[in-house]
């Protein structure tokens, strides 16, 4: 038995080391490139160097803030995107004539990238966070608006017969019902929207350059850019894609672990 | 085709076959796109702007091609962002143009490849407003001010809290580059603004109530104003032949210039779309030099301002300083 | 007789020109359990459903107690054929105590106390917190059952419930549909394509032909199903 679990364990420690090895060789191979000069420093500092400058950055320096800024926004825009999709749905489904309208505005308006829009929001809404925040409205309102009208269309109506069959009102059907059936549409939505809005929003803050008091992660690459601190500039696109990951598996995964277990989850 | 079907191969060996062979061809397009030229070239960077009035000069009164030798092909490529500018050059994929002298301070202590190769134009700048509220530097306490460029909104902010006892929080500051700025200006996103005299005609094109309500001092201007000529380290490492006769081009551009900057005014406008007496009026304020000044005074100013996490170099550290043309202080 | 709890009368329905129901009219009463049987595809799903008022009628009326009945109601409760009629996103207990307390008609404590109760009698008792995902067939219909009983329904209206449930199961299934009959009076109304089942659950055979119902005698039902 105890040899058994002793074999189990040394498969696992084996099984994660063959994981971790690619990461390492990458590591080893990035660090001797900067330290041997294989590729300038200050085109690519050394893994070493960035991390120094990571922390430094963080617990002393401005990364922390630039980052706070930046998550503020994105929370602000999500939350205001999230209310105007939700009138938007309520309106297609009381207007099938405004559904038609507008699932064909969104189709068209979904293929054009933010950073197309930009010399537009620039001229109505300034340079600052209203014109982020119009960024990340139009990287998220087209998108989700039609996986939720999508998920509706193919909510399974034997759900809705039950609802109809016991009189269920109208807050049960909503709470009980079509947002635990909707939910793979809504998390499906929300994992893509999300990534796209964080990435209109860092790619606004680099186009703007500097944005009222300390900008956000944008604003910090570009400002080291300016500077030519390359090991900051790396440091700002790591915890850009950190905040992806612990998003992804801070919230994502749970709601997909919920979603296995009742079966709903799209794969 | 295969003697035994591909499932009893080793799958193995035929992907790194693959990948090996994917290899050669990249390698071979690579060096078919970058094989050794029997011509050596200079890529030199240039911007309809009075921050690059000399080297444009240089450009249209063809002075490379005057001094270099016959063996060097010649190419122009405009760049307006001055990053852009010194990463080309600090990649060795131009050879010589001029960036703003606070960035080429921060680079060179961030072990940018870049030498020092003379001083460049500086400009005039003022404080503009079309707001009625705002008659002169003392009203601008509360209000937003656009600059382009670390050194104007250093010294805009050096120069608010040393006469004015102003001192602009970072929420007040809008960095952005000349057409952003224009732009905010004309649209009243913003309440004043930093600006060049050239800037500023560009910008009352538009809002014709644009007026100045402060001049930053010569001292201060002359600091957070100048552009420098920077070059390749590796390319004239390479070629150090080459650096004698693009200093010549250089010379000969400021000598020009400081001769008859009317003329050159008038020959510059069309391309600037400015006004001739406007680009002369910058030639006579600051007639520009090749020798490089101020060096350790900004990079001092910028430490203290943060933009530097250590104590900078002096210039004398700096790589390739017995060759800078300097000024004696 | 007692008066009829539930009367369909003259019920015509079409699906593009095509005629599915043809004036079908029938009564149920208290405590009765009464079978439609018929060939597959004849049209009895559309009855059902009919009845339960999620579609309507191209013409006929229903009762109930006596009053036109237009719309859905917790009275006249309906478990479909589809196994995947539970909401996946409650356990076993949830999904059956939901309807109760949703509608208002139990505390939540007595909702949860009867579906355990309702779901010991189901044989399901050790799934409680399970998920739909995680039961077979027939586990899924007896739950759904489970679900509709705890309602209290006047009239409960079956479709096929039974195709995966095993035979012991339907025994005990059969049992608590009868003794709710008999407990709350609630008539039952059960579609089925299999004859034995029929004969064995319900007192009164609706034999669905040329799409329209007739009342058979034991006779003729025998005769139907070659005993």
């Amino acid at each position: 038995m105890k040899a058994r679990q002793r074999k189990q364990n040394k498969n696992k420690l084996v099984t994660f080391l063959k994981r971790l090895a690619p990461f390492l060789v990458i590591i080893a191979l990035w660090e001797c490139a900067s330290r041997l000069g294989w590729v300038p420093k200050f085109i690519l500092p050394s893994l070493s160097t960035i991390t120094g400058t990571l922390f430094r950055e963080l617990f002393t320096g401005t990364l922390f803030f630039n980052l706070i800024r930046s998550l503020l926004i994105l929370i602000a825009g999500l939350a205001i995107d999230l209310v105007v999709s939700l009138i938007i749905i309520l309106a297609c489904i009381k207007f099938q004539s405004f559904k038609y309208f507008y699932k064909t505005v969104a189709t068209m308006m979904n293929s054009i990238p933010s950073m197309a829009l930009l010399p537009l929001i620039i001229m109505w809404f300034g340079i600052g966070d209203s014109a982020i925040i119009a960024l990340v409205t139009h990287s998220v309102v087209w998108t989700f608006t039609i996986y939720i009208l999508d998920g509706i269309n193919s909510l399974p109506k034997i759900y809705q017969e039950f609802a109809d069959n016991i009189n269920l009102d109208l807050k049960s059907r909503i709470k009980d019902i079509y947002i635990p059936a909707l939910l793979p549409n809504i998390t499906a939505g929300l994992k893509v929207v999300w990534g796209r809005a964080w990435r209109s929003l860092i790619g606004a803050e680099v186009a703007f350059g500097a944005i009222g008091a300390a900008g956000g992660l944008g604003y910090y690459i570009n400002i080291n850019r300016y500077n030519g601190d390359m090991a900051k500039v790396f440091s700002g696109i790591i915890i850009i894609a950190a905040v992806g990951l612990i998003v992804d598996l801070a919230v994502f995964s749970n709601i997909e672990k919920k979603m296995k277990k009742w079966g709903t989850l799209h794969e | 085709m295969f003697e035994q079907p591909l499932k009893e191969t080793n799958k193995f060996k035929v992907f790194a076959m693959a990948l090996l062979g994917l290899a050669i061809i990249a390698v071979g397009a690579f060096l078919c796109i970058n094989k050794p030229r029997d011509k050596r070239k200079i890529t030199a960077i240039y911007e309809y702007s009075q921050a690059c009035s000399v080297i444009t000069l240089v450009k249209e009164n063809q002075l490379l091609e005057k001094y270099l030798p016959d063996d060097v092909e010649i190419e122009w490529v405009m760049m307006d962002s001055g990053s852009d500018r010194r990463d080309a050059i600090a990649t060795d994929r131009a050879q010589i143009g001029v960036v703003e002298n606070l960035k080429v301070i921060t680079s060179l202590e961030n072990d940018y490849p870049l030498r020092i190769l003379a001083n460049g134009p500086a400009s005039y700048r003022g404080i503009y407003t079309a707001d009625d509220n705002i008659n002169s530097a003392a009203d601008l306490a509360d209000k937003k001010i656009a600059y382009q460029g670390t050194g104007a909104g250093l010294t805009l902010k050096k120069d608010l809290a040393e006469n004015y006892q102003i001192n602009l929080t970072d929420d007040q500051l809008l960095s952005l580059n000349e057409q952003q700025l224009i732009d905010l200006i004309a649209q009243d996103q913003v309440d004043a603004a930093v600006m060049t005299r050239v800037m500023a005609s560009k910008a009352m094109q538009v809002r014709p109530d644009l007026r100045m309500v402060h001049s930053l001092t010569e001292e201060t201007a002359r600091i957070g104003a100048t552009y420098w000529l920077i070059g390749s380290v590796s390319y004239f490492d390479q070629n150090p032949d080459l650096l004698e006769p693009v200093m010549k081009a250089y010379t000969e551009a400021i000598e020009t210039i400081n001769k008859d900057p009317k003329a050159v005014a008038e020959q510059l406008s069309p391309l600037f779309e400015i006004d001739a007496e406007i680009i002369e009026q910058e030639f006579l304020d600051f007639a520009p030099i090749v020798e490089i000044y101020g060096y350790d005074e900004i990079a001092e100013m910028l430490y203290e301002n943060g933009e530097l996490d250590e104590a900078p170099k002096k210039f004398a550290e700096i790589p390739y300083y017995e060759s800078t043309p300097k000024k004696a202080e | 007789m007692s008066k009829a709890v539930f009367e369909a009368i003259d019920i015509c329905k079409s699906f593009d020109e095509r005629k599915i129901l043809k004036d079908v009219t029938f009564s149920l009463h208290k405590s009765e359990i009464m079978a439609i049987v018929g060939k597959s595809g004849c049209g009895k799903t559309t009855l059902l459903r009919i009845l339960a008022n999620l579609e309507l009628p191209d013409s006929g009326e229903l009762l109930f107690d006596g009053q036109p009945q237009k719309n859905p109601t917790p009275n006249i409760i309906f478990i479909q054929q589809d196994y995947n009629q539970l909401l996946p996103w409650k356990s076993v207990i949830n999904n059956v105590a939901y309807p109760a307390i949703a509608t208002k008609k139990y505390s939540k404590e007595d909702a949860f106390r009867r579906a355990k109760e309702l779901l010991e009698k189901m044989d399901l008792a050790e799934f409680v917190d399970y998920y739909p995902r995680e039961l077979s067939g027939g586990m899924k219909q007896r739950v759904a059952i489970a679900r509709a009983l705890i309602m209290e329904p006047k009239i409960l209206l079956l479709d096929e419930p039974f195709g995966a449930v095993d035979r012991e199961s339907r025994e005990k299934v059969y049992g608590i549909i009868k003794k709710l009959c008999n407990e709350y009076g609630t008539a039952v109304l059960l579609v089925t394509h299999n004859l034995q089942e029929a004969k064995n659950v319900a007192k009164k055979i609706i034999y669905f032909e040329a799409n329209t119902v007739k009342i058979i005698t034991s006779a003729e039902f025998n005769k139907i199903i070659g005993v």
